[in-house]
């Protein structure tokens, strides 16, 4: 056994770009025990509702994440609508999962972009970008914010899209679709790409399941589960199934966002074409009171509302369990074994968002 | 087309670069953009509806002095106040409100009037 030492990896670190820290313990170059701490963000947001208006807690729900903005607004929204059992229109329901998952094609753009940086692969990290300038920019045309969304509402969405944006958006995901398909193939078929990380972050099947692993992680290690399944909003309604992969590595985490991609890109058109005509919101009138627990899948994979409300315009106790905190457990786990050199592209295959962890 | 890289390389070199030379060109904003919160002070019978919707309690209202101001550092943009006003008051604007220095700058107050449509664009100042 050769001597331990303990390398810090991260708060700051280049390849990080929000604040967690590592405690890699090696055995020269051999990573034999890692162990997370977390905290460096924390803004309260729990304890806000508390002292917020449910209705602005939409708001501020919004802004746990700045990359999943709107299925955290969707996910709050359809939790205090199933209390206060409230029956959103369809066409909302609709308009919902098309910003979802426009959301969600921007999230994966953006963590290709992010892995190929961590891969040295400048250029490829630029093109991903460039793509995903595009999906911003049809965000913003459709809803009016480039990140924050800013559309949901307790009892339907705050805007209605005419058909004329509409259809320009389906001509522009048409074009999306076949710059990511470059992109992707890139990421699939490139030798420099698979040599720098195949077999890499081994996480099996079995310990994804008993380690809790959610999203992209869980369905890279082979086990079909995708809480969209749950049918919320409008998912019930529309034809796809998981994207799984069984490679177990680094590599499969990168297939599974990118063929996610095209999930999106198809979920998004079935929206826009099953879509119906009518209102987008009802009026919500009252204080809610009860309990409930919402699950939504997001880019990073399932998020749990717990929101308990007590019939006052303040909610007794709201509680959020984001994907990045649910993904740690696996990522502490994939970790020893590993080289040091591989530890930055290891972190960032569960696509870590850790402010949303601390919200 | 699956060239890969090389493919994606030659055909970026052969292409004008991707992103936009700003500001000697900019992108024209789109009807939906939330640029800034522009107000018609003249209109306004300062009912103070809008200061009770917004969540951040950027708009404050002073129904003595007759005027409407609003921080752009508080403002998120939802448009609470727009949907709020029963005269149409308050419009989103696709424009972004110009970069301040100070905090302090941040406060834009609109002052109605004395005799309302004298001043139709009504007063805008910096607080």
């Amino acid at each position: 056994m050769g001597t331990r030492t303990v390398i810090p990896f991260g708060p700051q670190h280049p390849v990080l770009p929000e604040p967690v820290h590592l405690d890699l313990v090696m055995e020269d170059e051999k990573i034999v025990e890692a162990i997370p701490s977390l905290g460096y963000v924390h803004r309260g947001l729990e304890k806000l509702a508390a002292k917020k208006d449910f209705n602005d807690m939409v708001f501020v729900s919004e802004r746990i994440c700045g990359i999943c903005s709107f299925i955290h607004s969707m996910a709050y929204s359809t939790a205090i609508e199933n209390i206060m059992k409230v029956e959103v229109p369809e066409r909302a329901q609709y308009l919902r999962v098309m910003w979802a998952e426009m959301s969600r094609v921007h999230s994966h753009l953006l963590w290709l972009g992010l892995a190929a940086d961590a891969l040295g692969y400048e250029s490829l990290f630029m093109h991903s970008w460039r793509v995903r300038e595009k999906v911003l920019d049809v965000i913003e045309e459709t809803s009016g914010g480039r990140v924050i969304f800013g559309t949901c509402k307790i009892g339907g969405v705050r805007r209605d899209v005419d058909a004329a944006t509409l259809d320009k958006t389906l001509k522009m995901f048409d074009d999306i679709e076949v710059e990511c398909q470059e992109i992707v193939h890139v990421f699939a078929g490139d030798p420099s790409v698979h040599k720098r990380v195949a077999g890499v972050g081994i996480l099996s099947k079995d310990d994804a399941y008993a380690l809790g692993a959610v999203g992209p992680v869980l369905r890279a290690s082979g086990v079909t589960w995708d809480a969209r399944k749950l049918g919320y909003a409008a998912y019930g309604k529309l034809e796809w199934e998981p994207v799984v992969e069984t490679g177990c590595d680094v590599p499969a985490r990168v297939l599974v966002r990118a063929k996610e991609i095209f999930q999106s890109i198809g979920l998004i058109r079935q929206a826009i074409k099953k879509m119906p005509k009518g209102p987008v919101e009802v009026r919500v009138t009252g204080n809610p009171n009860g309990e409930t627990i919402m699950r939504v899948e997001q880019p990073r994979g399932e998020l749990v509302y717990h929101i308990q409300a007590n019939g006052t315009k303040n909610l007794a106790r709201f509680r959020v369990r984001t994907p990045t905190f649910a993904n740690i457990p696996p990522l502490v786990k994939m970790l020893p074994g590993c080289e040091l050199a591989d530890v930055p592209i290891i972190v960032l295959s569960i696509d870590p968002c850790i402010s949303c962890t601390e919200r | 087309m699956k060239l890969g890289m090389p493919g994606m390389v030659l055909r970026s070199a052969a292409k004008k670069p991707a992103t936009r030379r700003f500001p000697a060109e900019i992108r024209p904003a789109y009807s939906a953009t939330r640029g800034h919160v522009a107000m018609d002070i003249a209109k306004c019978n300062f009912c103070t509806l809008c200061q009770l919707r917004c969540p951040t309690g950027a708009i404050v209202v002073n129904k003595q002095e007759k005027t409407w101001q609003i921080d752009r550092m508080r403002c998120i943009l939802c448009t609470a106040c727009v949907g709020a006003c029963t005269r149409k008051c308050p419009t989103m604007e696709t424009s972004y409100a110009p970069p301040v220095g100070e905090r302090r700058e941040s406060l834009v107050r609109f002052t109605q009037a004395a005799v309302p449509g004298t001043s139709p664009a009504g007063e805008a100042g910096r607080a």
